[in-house]
């Protein structure tokens, strides 16, 4: 077997799973095709049938064009090191694939292709990444087990060859691979145990290894979701047809809680506010937070605790969520939130007011935090006053400009429809509960929900032609238009963006967000009842809350939960699962072998107590009993002891390979040679295994004649027995048992202290 | 349990190993600094790889047994083949990827590199290495490792190291097992110009055949009685009629050509001492053509003057021949000797370490041929396979114990 055609082969297959993994990382296709293609040329050219190695010049040209590649792109993208570093990677392996590729060559492949894995794993933490890294491992791993042969190969080649070679000549051929039976299953069965050790360890440091409380987010993770594809923006332009969503990559897996048993379907849908927008700019024509706002935001720190917002509020509802690998500043909370916990963040700006947490900093990558929250069926029953609320400013969120009469007309007429009215004096209170809710049946029942409704003219405001003219939009301008109109009427309203999660795993047993869940709707300030949320948008938004339907359904459920276990268990391991972790596997196995232990006892003690009752001892039996059982052991220590001298005997008189049926009776033609061995080994000479019996008589008879002159012909008489197939007649039994004595009275008479005595072993 | 109770086991962690544990730093650094998960997946699985390592070899190591096998002769400047014989005595466990190799120290053995030359390797030429790529559980194979011994004498061979870094040659496993042995290193053998031994045969007169003894298949040399045994053919039938009663008739034995060498080793007046080197070059000359003239059915015999040797006589035989080689291997060159050998045969080739001496000499008619070493160059040249020059060779007589062969006198 020549493991080197094989690590050859699978030294490129490993290159193209290095270009595939850091295309995907990178999203680059142009570059998998490239590379890739130049890798498979490079198989054909060099090791196809009449294939030949380019010359060394040329690999050093193309290394050269690789490293001014990466200057130009540093020089033009400063930002990009791991990219730009990626593709040098990339390209100086593929170049090193044409070329004439010794030990060393093949070592600087596999240690580039380290570096190229490293590169992607910073860029990247999708599943599929995650599954290119696992082919990886093990690939890898068979590569670096055949590289290894090769490579000791090569050394004992080269070590031999500077001994054999003279003036050119090779003197003598270079010894052959030398290789047992069964070679080849032996190593698949030894690479497969190797892996299977090295992930048991590796999870254990993955475990084990401690994290750091604050991590820093990546800035080169924003490959996975941009912000502008997971459909959420902090302010809403009316100025401009909305985008539409291109992809629909999961955004955020959420989990709910209520009051200890998790939230299922069906349900009409979590909303998980982002950015609370209060203003409403005329001329820009987008809705915003007030510098007010933003200016009054606080820094607080997190605690592993949590951090509490509104300390007043009453828990009941734990969301558990994951932001996955996208770029933002803003954490979705519901309203109202009574804590956060967040084991990766240092710190949270919030403001009271209108409720928002925004990061400090940009936090890029997967971000695990829960909310705790009031449970939310309790707090919209009528009657129950939330006086944690911090009553807003007299101008806060108050107040409508634009064709504010018409509005207003349209919102009384509104009411009035379903026997209502509101005075624009009068102060917030429970009841503009109902009249914001009457106005959002308004707008569902006579407006129509379009994405593709025609962009508003430039002299009219947006949500006046929504509102008296187009008749059609989308929910930003149906949360804009309640705005209005509620604002009209004198009532305290903002808008809120972020995710209506409604979409649920049934496999995984979560929520999922995707770009196209991104929402817009109105808070409503209703006195003692708070902030209350009130979503204007027709049912025709809202996406399906069970999404079982369909073919691949399932399939795609299934898929999703594997990513989300990915997620939650690899990417999103944190310090707090990690605790979490070693804390249930120690709590797990102290109760397995508590249980076990208790199980075991009491069956014992049982069986035990149940045979006493059921027999019936008296002193004899008694006795008998306990006579059997010590008989018992001390006769089972023998055998043991038996089987062990047995086999040592077995070994020294090199019967150990021979048929059982003749073993038998060759030990006992051969017993002399132990008793010899026995009295030797009494005097301190062992005969070492390695050593042949005539060796040791030699030897023994070397040094000291006088004494040990008797050993060889025991020695030649054994060798007969044992290699010449005699049988032993009664007359040479007896000479050897007369050259045994002579060796007995012989070490009797040398009375040698046995520290003094040569050790021949 | 190890199969020896005396082998000294440890870890060498080569620059590939040291290498591994920086990078592996290296990624404990970047995984701690960016708090990557998959970056502390790679380095939990690189701690995987580093424990494998050690505890595989470990493993595989633990029940091996070597045996070095004792070469009979070795030959100064020729490839030796030194074999080892492992046993695994594994019930399951394979071993991958061993390597074993001549060693001096066996407390901390060196790794042969091509750097690495200690005495004992370049007294063997090199550091003889071989290496198994597999040894199955219950398997016993034997390793083949070439040295090439620099110089004739005595070579010992004392420990054997053994070692495996699989499966990724981070950390390396090895134990030393010792084990004494002597091998007998012949002089250098050289090529002999095919006219040259002709020349020296031919030369002196008693080379020719002689027609004194009877009992050979050459040609007539008297008339006998008939003996029973004999062959009919032998019969004188003409004689036979003649006499009446059956006559048989002898011939002679052929005398094959001889070469008495006197190996001459003392400096010629009172020059300055012989450099070793030409000492060394006489020697393996004269080696050279005991050898060839053995190849040829020579009687071959050697005095050696100027140190203290054996004298052989003029005799052909295989182990005369040995014996004029390990004579010549075992040749103190120290040891100065003014004494005259006690062999009254003349010589008739005289190899002289004194370059020159050839030249200088007096030649005359039934004067001994005198080679020095400065006509060497042209008379040998390097052997093509000295295999074939000592033909298949027997266990050298100084360690055959009582075993004797057929053809010794």
């Amino acid at each position: 077997m020549n493991p080197t055609p094989l690590f050859r082969r699978l030294v490129y297959v490993l290159v193209m799973l290095g270009i595939l993994a850091f295309s995907v990382a990178e999203r680059d296709p142009a570059m998998l095709f490239v590379a890739g293609a130049l890798t498979i040329l490079s198989w054909f050219v060099v090791e196809g049938p009449n294939g030949k190695p380019l010359p060394g010049w040329m690999i050093n040209i193309g290394a050269l064009g690789i490293t001014v590649w990466l200057a130009r792109e540093l020089w033009g993208q400063p930002g990009a090191l791991v990219i730009a570093m990626g593709h040098f990677v990339t390209g100086l392996q593929v170049v090193l694939l044409f070329g004439r590729k010794t030990s060393r060559d093949y070592s600087v492949i596999l240690v580039l292709g380290l570096l190229q894995f490293i590169g992607a794993s910073v860029l990247t933490e999708t599943l599929i990444f995650g599954v290119l890294l696992m082919c990886y491992g093990v690939v890898g791993l068979i590569v670096l087990v055949l590289f290894h042969l090769h490579t000791v190969s090569e050394q004992v080649r080269e070590t031999t060859l500077r001994v054999t070679e003279r003036k050119g000549r090779i003197l003598a051929p270079v010894p052959r691979p030398v290789f047992g039976r069964g070679c080849g299953s032996d190593l698949r069965t030894a690479i497969f145990a190797v892996g299977v050790m090295c992930l048991a360890v590796g999870v254990g440091v993955f475990v084990l290894v401690p994290r750091s409380a604050i991590i820093r987010p990546n800035p080169y993770l924003g490959g996975a979701i941009s912000a502008e594809s997971a459909g959420y923006s902090n302010l809403i332009r009316l100025g401009s047809a909305p985008q539409q969503p291109s992809s629909r990559d999961v955004v955020m897996h959420a989990t709910f809680t209520v009051n200890g048993r998790p939230a299922t379907p069906p349900h009409e849908g979590w909303y998980l506010r982002g950015a609370s927008l209060d203003m409403y700019d005329e001329r820009g024509r987008l809705w915003l937070r007030g510098m007010r706002s933003s200016l009054s935001d606080g820094e607080q720190r997190m605690s592993p605790e949590g951090t509490l917002l509104h300390p007043g509020v009453p828990p009941g509802m734990v969301a558990d969520i994951t932001l996955r690998g996208g770029i933002t500043r803003q954490l979705f909370t519901l309203n109202p939130t009574r804590s956060v916990t967040a084991e990766s963040l240092g710190s949270i700006l919030y403001n009271p007011s209108d409720s928002q947490v925004t990061l400090p900093d940009p936090w890029v990558g997967t971000l695990q935090y829960s909310l705790e929250a009031p449970d939310m069926a309790n707090l919209t029953k009528p009657g129950s006053p939330q006086p944690w609320m911090i009553p807003p400013s007299r101008v806060y969120a108050r107040g409508w400009r634009v064709a504010s009469a018409q509005v207003s007309q349209l919102a009384s007429e509104a009411l009035a429809a379903k026997g209502l009215a509101r005075n624009a004096d009068e102060p917030p209170s429970e009841r503009d509960i109902l009249i914001a809710q009457t106005l959002a049946d308004y707008l569902r029942t006579h407006y129509r929900y379009s994405l593709n409704a025609a962009a508003p003219r430039r002299d009219r405001d947006p949500i006046f032609t929504f509102l008296f003219e187009s008749h059609e939009g989308h929910c930003e301008l149906f949360a804009s238009a309640l705005g209005a109109m509620t604002r009209s009427l004198g009532m305290t309203a903002r808008l809120a963006t972020g995710y209506r999660v409604s979409e649920y795993n049934h496999i995984g047993g979560y929520y999922v967000a995707r770009p196209e869940h991104a929402h817009a709707w109105v808070e409503v300030y209703c006195g003692t009842r708070g902030w209350v949320t009130v979503d204007a948008t027709p049912p025709a938004d809202e996406s399906d809350t069970d999404q079982t339907a369909g073919v691949f359904a399932w399939f795609t459920q299934l898929y999703e939960y594997t990513e989300h276990a990915w997620f939650s268990s690899v990417i999103a391991f944190n310090e707090k699962t990690r605790r979490e972790v070693l804390g249930g596997a120690r709590t797990s196995v102290l109760n397995t072998v508590a249980a076990w232990v208790q199980v075991t006892s009491e069956a014992v003690i049982n069986d035990v107590s149940t045979f006493l009752s059921n027999m019936q001892f008296d002193v004899v039996s008694l006795s008998a009993l306990v006579f059997f059982g010590l008989g018992a052991g001390v006769g089972l220590v023998s055998l043991v002891r038996m089987s062990i001298v047995r086999r040592r005997r077995l070994i020294a008189l090199h019967l150990d390979r021979m048929p059982r049926a003749r073993r038998r009776e060759m030990a006992r033609q051969l017993r002399f040679y132990l008793i010899m061995l026995d009295m030797l080994e009494q005097q301190g000479h062992i005969k070492p295994v390695w050593q042949s019996p005539f060796a040791f008589a030699q030897s023994l008879a070397q040094h000291d004649p006088a004494t040990f002159g008797a050993v060889l012909p025991v020695t030649e008489m054994f060798y007969e027995i044992r290699f010449g197939g005699r049988t032993p007649d009664r007359e040479r039994l007896r000479w050897v048992d007369q050259q045994l004595n002579v060796l007995r009275q012989a070490l009797l008479r040398r009375r040698v202290p046995r520290a003094a005595v040569p050790a021949h072993a | 349990m190890p199969q020896h109770p005396n082998a000294k086991y440890g870890y060498h962690l080569g620059q590939g190993g040291l290498l591994y544990l920086v990078v592996t730093a290296l990624m404990f650094g970047i995984a701690q600094l960016s708090q990557a998960n998959l970056l502390f997946w790679a380095f939990g699985l690189m701690i995987g790889a580093l424990v494998a390592s050690c505890v595989v070899s470990w493993l595989m190591l633990r029940k091996l047994e070597v045996q070095r096998i004792d070469p009979a002769f070795a030959v100064a400047g020729e490839p030796l083949i030194l074999r080892y014989r492992v046993t695994s005595h594994h019930r399951t466990m394979p071993v991958f990827a061993l390597v074993l190799h001549e060693s001096q120290d066996a407390q901390r053995p060196v790794w042969p590199t091509a750097k690495s030359c200690d005495e004992s390797s370049s007294r063997l030429g090199g550091t003889p290495t071989g290496w198994a790529m597999h040894i199955g559980a219950r398997q016993t194979i034997q390793i083949e490792a070439v040295c090439r011994p620099s110089t004739r004498g005595e070579l010992r061979l004392e420990t054997i190291a053994v070692s495996s870094s699989f499966p990724f040659g981070i950390m390396r496993r090895w134990f030393t097992v010792r084990q004494d042995a002597a091998v007998l290193v012949y002089p250098r053998l050289m090529k002999v110009n095919r006219g040259v031994m002709t020349r020296l045969s031919t030369a002196h007169p008693q080379g020719m055949r002689r027609l004194d003894r009877p009992g050979g298949q050459e040609d007539f040399f008297g008339l006998r009685d008939y003996r029973e045994g004999d062959s009919l053919r032998a019969i004188h039938w003409r004689r036979t009629a003649h006499t009446g009663r059956l006559v048989a008739k002898e011939l002679t034995h052929a005398s094959p050509p001889e070469i008495m060498i006197a190996l001459d080793l003392r400096p010629v007046g009172t020059a300055t001492p012989i450099p070793p080197e030409d000492i060394e070059c006489a020697i393996s000359l004269a080696a050279s053509i005991v050898c060839h003239a053995h190849l040829r059915g020579h009687r071959v015999g050697l005095v050696t003057l100027g140190v203290r040797s054996q004298s052989f006589p003029l005799h052909h035989s295989l182990p005369h021949r040995t014996r004029i080689l390990e004579s010549l291997a075992w040749l103190d060159i120290a040891s100065s000797s003014d004494e005259q050998p006690a062999i009254s045969t003349t010589p008739t080739l005289i190899i002289t370490a004194q370059r020159g001496a050839s030249a200088a000499a007096r030649r005359g008619a039934g004067a001994p041929a005198m080679i020095d070493i400065g006509d060497a160059e042209s008379l040998i040249s390097p052997a093509d396979n000295v295999d074939q020059l000592l033909r298949t060779h027997t266990v050298p007589l100084s360690r055959r114990g009582t075993a004797r062969r057929e053809d010794e006198p």
